[in-house]
């Protein structure tokens, strides 16, 4: 008989997708299962974290155009 | 931070609370507020428009008719062999069929029926309508009430009757007021008749209400105000998380490590419970917004409305008052004239004390003129009040009785709630015919304002200025549906040519898949589409609570189960290679229901 | 470039949210047109036992329920058929330019009524007290007492101008008949066009732009009474408009509104029984345009797709079609000229149509066409212009 499984489905780009997964090869216990190259099956407790830690990553290596006006 | 496409569209917000409100009554509160046909009405307009006609073919049916009669009403789109199995009428059947009976209007009844010519007995599932409901409704329609108990509602509107006999002077004008058409003839009258009815006309009644409302609306974007709200007011503010006290900011962050918008509508009982002694006026007074307090400001004044009403229902609960007779009379006065008065003398005690509140709000007017010595015994709904039930339509021409006061620069404060004065192009310039500082002030929430005029404002949507808006916490769904709410008039009639001719250009080369996918855009779709983007910049992901369905025995269940999650429109994602799909929490249980229904089939 | 502005986001809950969205929102304007034709009501009282206040009761109900679906909503009122009114729009009532409203073409004696009308715009006071006895007088028919008010508005407008309307018809049928006219031309297509015009206004102004709209009609009277040529305009009116025309009928059947509930994605339901009027009015007649695409329409699907002669009024199966003009006809008219368009008819080519036939093969000569435009209609013979 089949299964059902509680969780969060986060849908994302694959780039995404892949930062995600590596938090949880940090943090652990984030993600249930991983699903197909945009889709991942989540604890839903633990949303508001992985998107605080994506902010963290991203804002890393945006390209802010207010520094480039600074500079010039 | 919430996911942006779970959150229902500002305008959907008061609907959907109203409705999830009602839901969850007990079904002796419903049986309860049936019983006034005014409600019934208000409930009934609330309704999907399938849901309407459901009821009016069951209103007049005396027996019980067969479930499966209803699904024949649903036109089946052929299977043309595309992929497209999900069939939009039927996701909707179900959400109409299903809000109905979570509103105990349907009832069923399960019959056991002997085939006349197979003689098998089979059990056939029967639909009627809760018989309280069906009486009061088709009192409503038919105004026929004969042998019926006197309940309080029922005494106002007798007694409205009396009211009117002794003011025949007005009878002119209402006769007039048939058709709103004849605006014109009713100036004259309303002129005409200036004297016996003293100040109140409709036009007072508007300027009355509005400037109260947007006194409310000021005091929370905090620009300049002549006079405070009341006290009730700012405590309602306050219990329903629009605003907060320095104090409670304090608490909050103190508490928590942010980010957790989602508790934003969190409540503090200790002060409705007496534990705590309330903050004083003065306090009050130095209320600050909040992030639902944004979100709050971008909607139209129907829902903002509701969302306060739906508070003070839920504080009202907590102080002991009769749902019941607070719903009744929140809903009766959609069904009031505006521009008429009405008795207090029959309104219960709880209504009484609601009475308060709601001219508090601007809802009602009610003159307590010293001439007559105190108080006086009529009170009048405004426009806020009587359209509680309607649609936004309504105040579109609320505002075309205001556009004639645009003329006249003593009422300038009036013109502010002109909805339909924004011009959005597609370079993402904005221009907005306004001078009133409120709706200056919410623009600027997600709007870098560039120049202002003496009637208008321009701006540009630009990348800085909507992050400014979503890190406050506001959606883009928000700034889209305002912009949609108060798009210009030639905005819209565009977007219906535009519409037309599409819906005509697809159906004419039998297309009706594309035609069934056309939106109807009045805004720029590169502007919403950058508006949604820069959200997602914000938000990489998108979160939906639910259940993996995995580890099938075989591919009939599988399918099977998919198949039914597909038609009810619940499956967000699938994997048929391994036999794998994803359920929403709310069509869990559904697809249980139709397991255990298959699984006992093959019992059988 | 429509393809480029098109949208890059496909919600993931799909579009039918906001298409039914938009469903549940947008306000509607139904407009009834009820026959009231006196000699057919008169038949259909002693054949079905049917009384004119039953209907008028259950149609009061249809109008509430419609003003109860949404708060936008709106209804008008026209009648047809009256020997005096014609076709006359009775709610909303338009008190200013009742005037213009009540051209009839039957009425050349309308200055009297006319005069009391003015009256009751110059002077106020008069006005005043007549709708106070207005109120007074439809209260009385009602008997009701606590109803919705916007309803009883519409109740008491429309029993009042009903009453007043259907009391003046028998003096108006004397006086038609003492002129010597007793052949009432139908009005019902002019009721048609009259609620069209209203409705095209109605769209077009700005309060209620976008508004949908949808035409019903109670119809008592038989084909014969129905102009075909400004019916059938009419239709083809509604069909641009995109206003379906939904028909009630009862009494006789009738074809042509058959054809226009057909060809305006209407409904057609012909009343069995009467006494249920009700049921059919809250149910199958209670459509919304909104709600059309999904649902399954309660209507026919054999619709005689007859015309009528242009002439004689009579439906007919074989016939004539002016060339020019496309006009139907049963026979030839005697001075050879098409009644409706005035073109020669070419007198060699109705001698040979008029010859009686022959058993002989010769008449393959005769330049016989079949008309290929109404392929699935009965063959037409056509005529050619001289």
């Amino acid at each position: 008989m089949a299964r059902a499984i509680k969780g969060s489905l986060v849908q994302c780009d694959p780039s995404i997708k892949a930062l995600i997964v590596n938090i949880d090869a940090e943090y652990k216990d984030i993600v249930i299962e991983e699903l197909d190259d945009t889709h991942l099956l989540v604890d839903p407790a633990k949303i508001p974290f992985i998107k605080r830690e994506l902010n963290i990553l991203l804002s890393k290596n945006m390209y802010n155009p207010d520094d480039e006006v600074q500079v010039s | 931070m919430q996911s942006p496409l779970t959150q229902p569209s500002s305008s959907d917000l008061f609907k959907s609370s109203i409705n999830e409100y009602l839901d969850n009554l007990p079904e002796t509160v419903h049986a309860q507020l049936y019983k006034s046909p005014e409600t019934c009405l208000a409930v009934f307009r609330l309704l999907p428009a399938l849901a309407k006609f459901y009821i009016m073919t069951l209103l007049f049916q005396e027996t019980a008719i067969p479930f499966l009669d209803l699904n024949r009403w649903i036109r089946h789109k052929k299977a043309s062999g595309t992929t497209h199995r999900r069939n939009p009428s039927k996701i909707y059947q179900n959400e109409s069929i299903k809000r109905l009976k979570a509103l105990n209007l349907l009832k069923e009844i399960r019959k056991k029926l002997k085939h006349p010519k197979t003689g098998k007995t089979a059990v056939i599932v029967f639909v009627q309508l809760n018989p309280i409901f069906r009486q009061s409704f088709r009192d409503a329609l038919t105004g026929f009430r004969a042998g019926r108990q006197l309940d309080p509602n029922e005494k106002i509107t007798e007694t409205i009757e009396e009211s009117e006999a002794k003011e025949s002077g007005k009878k002119g004008l209402k006769s007039s007021k048939d058709n709103k058409s004849t605006e014109s003839t009713q100036k004259n009258l309303n002129a005409l008749f200036s004297d016996d009815n003293a100040k109140i006309t409709v036009e007072f009644l508007d300027s009355y209400c509005l400037s109260k409302w947007e006194n409310i609306l000021h005091f929370m974007v905090g620009s300049e105000i002549a006079e405070y709200p009341s006290i009730g007011v700012l405590t309602l503010l306050r219990y329903s998380g629009l605003m907060e006290l320095p104090s409670d900011r304090q608490r909050r962050e103190n508490s928590s490590s942010g980010a957790d918008a989602d508790e934003d509508f969190v409540v503090d009982d200790h002060y409705i419970d007496g534990k705590l002694t309330p903050p004083s006026g003065e306090e009050l007074k130095s209320l600050l917004i909040t992030k639902s307090g944004f979100q709050f400001l971008l909607q139209t004044i129907n829902s903002q409305i509701w969302t306060l009403l739906l508070q003070y229902l839920k504080m009202s609960e907590k102080l002991m008052m009769n749902p019941v007779d607070v719903l009744n009379f929140i809903f009766m006065l959609g069904s009031l004239e505006l521009g008429e008065g009405y008795p207090i003398g029959m309104l219960s005690d709880t209504q009484l004390i609601m009475l308060e509140d709601l001219i508090d709000y601007g809802l009602l007017y009610y003159p307590r003129d010293a001439a007559s010595g105190g108080k006086g015994k009529i009170f009048y709904p405004t426009r806020l009040a009587t359209s509680l039930t309607s649609e936004q339509t309504n105040f579109k021409t609320a505002s075309a009785a205001l556009n004639d006061q645009i003329a006249n620069p003593a009422t300038e404060a009036d013109q502010t709630r002109v909805e339909g004065s924004v011009i959005i192009e597609t370079n993402f310039k904005i221009y907005c015919y306004t001078s009133s500082p409120l709706q200056i002030a919410i623009l600027n929430l997600f709007v870098h304002l560039k120049t202002r005029f003496a009637n208008m404002v321009t701006g540009i949507v630009t990348r800085e200025s909507i992050r400014r808006a979503l890190i406050n916490g506001i959606t883009a769904d928000q700034i889209i549906n305002y912009l949609e709410t108060h798009a210009h008039p030639g905005m819209v009639k565009k977007a219906e040519e535009k519409y037309a001719k599409k819906l005509e250009f697809e159906n004419s080369i039998g297309n009706t898949y594309a035609a069934d996918q056309l939106k109807f855009e009045i805004l720029p779709p590169t502007v919403v589409d950058q508006i949604k983007l820069w959200q997602l910049e914000l938000d990489r992901i998108e979160a939906t609570n639910g259940y993996l369905y995995k580890d099938f025995a075989n591919d009939f269940e599988f399918e099977k189960l998919m198949d039914y999650g597909e038609e009810i429109g619940v499956i967000l994602w699938k994997d048929k290679s391994h036999r794998r799909f994803f359920v929403t929490t709310e069509g869990n249980t559904q697809l249980i229901d139709y397991a255990k229904r298959i699984l006992r089939k093959k019992g059988e | 470039m429509d393809a480029i502005a098109d949208r890059a986001f496909v919600g993931l809950k799909g579009n039918a949210k906001d298409k039914y969205h938009i469903l549940d929102e947008t306000p509607s304007l139904l407009t009834v047109i009820l026959d009231i034709n006196p000699l057919e009501w008169k038949k259909l009282m002693d054949s079905n036992n049917l009384r004119f206040k039953d209907v008028t009761s259950a149609l009061l109900v249809m109008l509430n329920s419609h003003m109860a679906l949404n708060s936008g909503n709106k209804v008008s009122l026209y009648i047809a058929n009256s020997f005096y009114h014609g076709a006359k729009l009775v709610f909303p009532s338009f008190d200013d330019d009742d005037n213009d409203d009540s051209q009839s073409p039957n009425s050349k004696e309308k200055v009297d009524d006319n005069s009391s009308l003015e009256e009751e715009k110059v002077n106020e006071i008069v006005k005043k007290k007549r709708s106070r006895q207005r109120k007074v007088n439809a209260s009385r028919i009602l008997e009701t007492t606590g109803i919705y008010r916007q309803f009883r508005i519409i109740d008491e407008t429309i029993v009042d101008s009903l009453d007043k309307i259907i009391k003046n018809e028998p003096s108006n049928l004397k006086s038609l008949v003492g002129k010597g006219e007793t052949h009432i031309k139908g009005t019902l297509s002019g009721a048609l066009s009259q609620a069209l015009s209203y409705i095209n206004r109605f769209q077009n102004s700005d309060e209620h732009s976008g508004m949908k709209a949808r035409i019903v009609c109670i119809s008592v009277s038989g084909d014969n009474t129905l102009p075909y040529v400004s019916i059938m305009n009419s239709i083809f009116a509604a069909q641009k408009q995109k206003v379906s025309v939904d028909v009630c009928k009862l009494g006789p059947n009738s074809t042509f509104l058959q054809q226009a509930s057909d060809s305006t994605n209407g409904v057609y339901i012909y009343i069995k029984h009467p006494l249920g009027l009700i049921q059919y009015l809250s149910t199958a007649l209670f459509i919304d345009p909104m709600l059309r695409p999904m649902v399954v329409l309660p209507t026919n699907t054999n619709i005689d797709f007859r015309a009528s002669c242009f002439i004689t009024n009579k439906v007919v199966d074989i016939g004539y079609v002016c060339s020019v003009c496309l006009c139907i006809l049963s026979v030839i008219p005697e001075d050879e000229i098409c009644p409706t368009c005035h073109s020669k008819l070419d007198h060699d080519l109705i001698v040979m149509l008029k010859r009686k036939p022959r058993v002989l093969p010769l008449v393959k000569k005769a330049k016989r066409k079949r008309n290929s435009s109404t392929p699935d209609i009965n063959p037409v013979k056509k005529f050619r212009e001289n």
